[in-house]
């Protein structure tokens, strides 16, 4: 469903020039359900905005679905917005239209596609459990209800793909889990391809994948683990959640470079180099071997 | 369709927005609409005047089409039938108004004619006739005798009938019959026509009868059938003459008319010739129509400049309340964006709710843009509006379009800018907000610098009175109003404004480096959020600033305008009403010369035609400045002493509503300084005590009071005060000696006063002196004076004329100064100049006010997040209350004081430039700047008005805030 390689973005003001993302390496399947984390400022809602068509990316290959969103003209972007991706941040405010009904909310897309259907806008607030509050104006909403018809404007235009942005950050636990199960649901049940970007470790164990983004890299990934096979050992940490349903690798990109986490480089006191052995098994990093004595 | 329920959804929840923009749209429709309306409605009193004045001899309208025969030629009957046929039926649909008469009479060529029977008729007289019909004949005479003429000749008899006149003047009879030698039909044998009655005009002002009865005195009026038919089908006589005559009656006419209708005018000669030659347009109301043409421009250019400032104002207003509720809606544009709405979407959505709000504003503005032209004709003065009979105002296509352009901007405005957000999605908006804090382009480019030279450059242009040549050409009435003057102080107030603006967040910083560290937290944040986001605030100022600062200065202009024109008449005339008698004269040689002196002094401004001996003191007197010089046909002829009786006076002072009478004698004398000639100089005669009473003066023009003068005046009896002017010439002082030459008698007088201006008296002109009568008329022959009369407040002069017709006194000229302000108020321009102004100031001020609510309304709600932390933070709603109102006093207020401060500073340097050069010698009294308490109290009171509703409205709306509402959707919402 998703490809990325080599994404590069660059944001320029004044005087500042930013890389966000340095040449990012991401594949997503279809029907996948999925999450990136990532700490502040490493990317991921870069990532996110160029996945949804907001932001165009700089140089790289981006492909989601039949799209290319290098190459893609502007008319294009409106029409791969409309049909293949819905998206939900985080901030109310951008999913909805504080004037509007929910109800008008989730009819909005359908109205800027032309493809107006109640019955399928009432559906949909059904499913995310909002029945009851479907003519509320938004300000009588609870942020989790709002958050809700978000997820129900997301799907409107019944796109394949949902990008998420820190869809629960601002909800409590519950009705994170709630949102979390809808998501669940529509992944099994309409087979919508689902990217989460969050940076609650808690969530992220309850995707099958997750993917760590460092410094416009993906870093990290983890894979659930068969719950059947549980195996014993090979965990480096406890006490975070992700790791105990999760078996975390390491990303290595086409040209074969991998990140080391900055932990391990600090506690090894690693600076611009370092030494390197294979074993015929094992690769290790070392400190770099001190030469002439020093 | 799917959007238009999207747009009405949007329209509807958002409805105090969309109300407030269309609010603005309709303000701006009616006020660009009501100005071409308002221009025509004057367009049209200008024409209703000139009716009036017409009358007199052909109506306005006329239009006379002539068809002359040259030679002996002959014109061909089916050309002659077609443009006959043409200017009846095609004419009156191209011209397009309503005619009161249509008439055609066609003639022959008048010839001698014979009686058939000389025996019972002297054949000896000359009868030099024509004969002629004339269309609708029976509908317009009247018979006076005899019958009408028959529609068929009888045995060869053609009857006619011929006016009551020409019975006397030709000796004719009814019933005769005389012999018309057809001229130049080779072989026609002479028509017998009978007079079987005669008529005279049923109405005698009907303009049927254009041509006067005088020319149809020598014709035989047929029938129209016996002459097309008979004469010119069936005998082929030779038309001579033929005239077309419509009187159009064009007091519905409208400016957008003008043109087509003079093009129309013109093509019509070509047209004529074209289908008969030797026919054209002998009278046309061309001349009037390019007359109008040039009037009704010069109001419109005048109203237009007057008002341009205003209508940018309400322009400004409606970008600045579109930009405002876009910025608003613009997170929404940004959801919608990222919702799959493409860019055409979008600006169609704005387009759209455009096209129906401007739409709405288009109809309703109109009506609300008559009402205000209704208004601007009631104005007589400054924000004072009349009762009276206000000028007839109609909606034409001229306002619809002046309308629709406003839409058009206001659509630009609003649709433009949409645009530009359309291109964000949500993602690129957040990053432009976070760099949010350049500075507006005005401000970048140094707009404001630029403006203020610029303005300079017109002040200094002004100083150099290198504008003056571009003269309004509203040089007929009293006021000459310069447009540019009240473009370029627009201007120069804006431009400060601005440059203000650049100063304030400077000042901000500095009141909050001086107070940071002893300022309450309120306040010191206050200012923090002031000189934080100064830029955020600059719409709103400028737009107070602007209000404020045009009102000021326009109320200061119309003021200035009002009251020196009022002074000026009333300096001109120099008390209420002055009244001249015809006096009783006898001359000590010839009789004839009796009427001379008793009649001759008509019409002169106060001056004595009828005083002789002064050499050529007819020819008139060009100090005066009043109306018609005394046209003496006796005087300068030879030296002949007239006595006059003086009437009796004290029936002046009793009259009714007279409150004081005055003598005033007014007469030119030549005047001897210590046995040297220094010329003519007007001598004015007073009773001091009298005069103090009646005159009017304007104080500030004498060093002292003029009490003080006329007591000197009482105080010797050959006193005399002379005009500073003269005084500097010939370096006279108090107490010398001069001596002045009435009626051949030398006076001799002693100065005791030296003054620049004397009222009535122009000594730029000739340079006056002030005497008492009593003595000049002990030392001089009785002249005869005019009566000068303070009236009661509101008196009418008509029952002063009657009692004194009563008294059998005779009144050679009464002058109100009162009937002259009045009419010099009710002229079109000047009333429209008022209105403008007035009219846009307060359209200005509602603009302000609705857009100062606004403003705040929305930064409030765009603050809610910021509120909602201060709340939680521990400010009380007190606290926050406070805050705001601090706020609006740094920002609104010193918005207010500013612009009533630049609009007095422009006031200053600008309205000196009022008089024109060509005016400024005429400009006696001087001119002086003035404001009028009244209006600054009014502007005051709209003022404390704007910041109490707004105050309130602010206040209402922080009780509603939901803070905890904002804080859970998030953002600036």
């Amino acid at each position: 469903m998703i490809h990325c390689e080599g994404l590069v973005k660059i944001f320029k003001s004044d005087n500042i020039e930013v890389v966000a993302l340095q040449g990012l390496n991401i594949s997503v399947q279809k029907g996948e359900m999925m999450a990136i984390i990532g700490n502040s400022g490493s990317g991921k809602s870069t990532l996110l905005n160029i996945l949804g068509g907001l932001d165009r990316p700089s140089a790289g290959q981006v492909r989601v679905g039949e799209w290319d969103l290098l190459k893609i003209t502007d008319e294009q972007l409106v029409e791969y917005k409309r049909k293949t991706v819905g998206f939900i941040w985080q901030n109310n405010a951008r999913n909805l239209l504080p004037y509007l009904t929910a109800l008008e909310n989730v009819e909005m897309p359908m109205m800027l596609s032309g493809l107006y259907d109640r019955a399928y806008a009432k559906q949909l607030l059904e499913w995310v459990g909002l029945k009851e509050r479907m003519n509320n104006r938004l300000q009588q909403l609870s942020g989790g209800e709002q958050q809700r018809v978000a997820i129900a404007i997301a799907l409107a235009n019944r796109p394949s793909l949902l990008l998420a942005d820190e869809p629960t950050g601002s909800v409590d636990t519950q009705t994170s889990d709630m949102i979390m199960d809808i998501f669940r649901r529509l992944n099994q049940e309409l087979g919508v391809t689902i990217v989460i970007v969050t940076h609650d470790l808690s969530l992220a164990g309850k995707v099958d994948r997750v993917v760590a983004i460092r410094d416009g890299l993906t870093s990290t990934e983890f894979i659930k683990r068969n719950p059947n096979l549980v195996l014993a050992g090979g965990e480096h940490r406890t006490g975070s959640s992700i790791q105990e349903g999760h078996e975390e690798y390491v990303v290595v990109d086409r040209a074969g470079r991998l990140q080391i986490p900055k932990t391990f480089l600090d506690a090894l006191r690693i600076g611009d180099r370092a030494s390197m052995e294979f074993d015929g098994e094992k690769i290790m990093i070392k400190a770099p071997k001190s030469l002439e004595g020093n | 369709m799917p959007m238009l329920r999207f747009l009405y959804r949007k329209m509807w929840n958002t409805r105090w927005l969309t109300f407030s923009t269309l609010l603005g749209l309709v303000l701006a429709v009616s006020f660009t609409t009501s100005i071409p309306m308002y221009a025509d409605g004057a367009l049209k009193r200008v024409v209703a005047k000139s009716l009036l004045q017409q009358e007199g001899g052909m109506p306005p309208g006329s239009l006379l089409i002539r068809y002359q025969a040259t030679g002996s030629e002959k014109p061909d009957m089916d050309s002659f039938k077609e443009v006959d046929r043409y200017i009846e039926q095609e004419i009156p649909k191209q011209i397009g108004f309503p005619y009161q008469t249509y008439s055609v009479s066609l003639s022959l060529r008048s010839a001698q004619i014979t009686p058939e029977d000389p025996s019972k008729v002297d054949a000896s007289r000359r009868r030099q006739m024509s004969v002629m019909t004339m269309g609708d004949f029976a509908g317009h005479a009247e018979m006076t005798g005899g019958k009408l003429f028959s529609d068929r000749p009888a045995n060869g008899v053609i009857e006619a009938v011929v006016l009551e006149e020409s019975l006397y003047r030709y000796d004719f009879r009814i019933g005769d019959v005389f012999l018309y030698p057809v001229y130049g039909g080779n072989g026609i044998p002479p028509l017998k026509i009978k007079i079987v009655g005669t008529y005279k005009p049923k109405q005698d002002d009907d303009p049927y009868w254009y041509q006067g009865l005088e020319s149809l005195v020598g014709s035989f009026v047929v029938s129209d059938k016996v002459f097309k038919e008979h004469l010119l089908q069936q005998l082929k006589v030779p038309l001579n003459l033929a005239n077309w005559y419509y009187a159009f009656d064009l007091r519905e006419i409208q400016t957008s008319q003008l043109s087509p209708l003079s093009k129309t005018l013109e093509r019509l000669d070509i047209v004529l010739y074209q289908k008969l030659k030797d026919t054209k347009v002998d009278i046309s109301f061309l001349p009037m129509l390019s007359e109008f043409k040039k009037q009704s421009m010069q109001m419109q250019t005048l109203l237009f400049t007057l008002a341009a400032p205003m209508i940018a104002m309400v322009f400004y207003y409606i970008a600045m309340n579109s930009r405002q509720s876009l910025e608003r809606q613009r997170t929404d544009i940004a959801v919608l964006r990222s919702r799959g709405a493409s860019n055409r979407q979008i600006v169609w959505i704005y387009l759209l709710e455009g096209l129906i709000l401007g739409s709405i504003a288009l109809v309703s503005g109109p009506f609300i843009g008559w009402f205000m032209a209704k208004s601007i004709g009631s104005a007589s003065g400054f924000l004072t509006f009349v009762d009276r009979k206000s000028i007839p105002v109609g909606v034409s296509s001229d306002a619809l379009l002046y309308g629709a352009a406003a839409v058009m901007i206001a659509l630009a405005a609003s649709v433009i800018p949409a645009v530009v957000f359309a291109r964000d999605s949500i993602v690129n908006f957040k990053q432009l907000m976070a760099r949010s804090d350049r500075k507006p382009v005005w401000q970048r480019w140094f707009f404001d610098i630029v403006l203020l030279g610029l303005s300079g450059y017109g002040w200094y242009l002004f100083n150099e009175r290198q504008f003056i040549s571009q003269q309004t050409g509203l040089t007929t009435d009293q006021l000459q109003v310069q447009p540019l003057l009240f473009f370029v102080p627009a201007l120069s107030i804006f431009a400060m404004g601005l440059f203000f603006l650049r100063v304030f967040p400077w000042l901000l910083k500095l009141c909050n480096w001086l107070g940071r560290s002893f300022l309450p937290v309120p306040i010191y944040l206050t200012l923090t959020q002031l000189s934080r986001s100064a830029k955020a605030y600059y719409p709103l100022m400028l737009l107070l600033i602007l209000t404020l600062g045009l009102g000021v200065y326009n109320s200061s202009a119309a003021r200035t305008i009002d009251l020196n024109s009022t002074e000026r008449t009333l300096y001109q005339y120099g008390t209420d009403v002055i009244i001249r008698v015809a006096w009783e004269g006898f001359s000590d040689a010839l009789p004839q010369d009796r009427g001379n002196g008793s009649g001759g002094g008509s019409g002169s401004g106060g001056q004595n035609g009828g005083q002789p001996g002064q050499g050529n003191q007819g020819q008139g007197n060009p100090g005066q400045g009043g109306p018609g010089t005394g046209g003496d046909p006796g005087g300068g002829e030879q030296y002949r002493p007239i006595r006059y009786e003086e009437p009796p006076f004290e029936i002046f002072r009793k009259l009714e509503g007279v409150e004081h009478a005055a003598r005033v004698l007014q007469t030119k004398g030549n005047v001897v300084i210590s046995g040297r000639s220094t010329g003519q100089g007007i001598l004015m005669g007073i009773d001091n005590v009298d005069f103090a009473e009646v005159a009017w003066f304007r104080d500030d023009l004498f060093p002292a009071h003029p009490n003080v003068y006329l007591n000197l005046l009482g105080a010797y009896e050959q006193a005399v005060i002379i005009s500073k002017k003269y005084a500097d010439k010939y370096q006279l002082k108090e107490g010398d000696l001069l001596t002045i030459t009435v009626g051949q008698e030398p006076v001799e007088f002693v100065i005791v006063g030296i003054l620049p201006y004397w009222p009535s008296l122009y000594p730029d002109q000739t340079p006056f002196f002030i005497a008492n009568l009593d003595y000049i008329y002990d030392q001089a022959p009785i002249i005869p004076y005019d009566v000068w009369l303070k009236m009661k407040e509101g008196a009418k002069v008509t029952p002063i004329v009657n009692e004194l017709m009563a008294n059998k006194m005779q009144i050679v000229s009464v002058k109100d100064v009162r009937n002259e302000l009045i009419t010099q108020k009710k002229h079109p321009a000047r009333g429209g100049v008022f209105g403008i102004l007035s009219l846009g100031f307060l359209v200005s001020v509602m603009i302000s006010l609705i857009g100062y609510v606004l403003y705040w309304f929305f930064n409030l709600s765009s603050r809610v997040v910021q509120f909602g932390v201060l709340r939680a933070m521990g400010l009380s709603r007190k606290q926050l209350t406070g805050m705001l109102l601090l706020e609006q006093a740094f920002t609104a207020g010193l918005s207010i004081a500013l612009g009533i401060g630049i609009g007095k500073l422009t006031s200053y340097l600008f309205l000196p430039f009022l008089q024109t050069a060509e005016n400024i010698k005429t400009q006696v009294p001087p001119f002086r700047i003035v404001f009028e308490a009244k209006d600054t109290y009014q502007l005051y009171a709209v003022v404390c008005f704007m910041m109490v509703t707004g105050a309130v409205l602010l206040f209402l709306h922080i009780r509603r805030l939901r803070v905890h509402q904002a804080v859970k959707l998030g953002e600036e919402r």
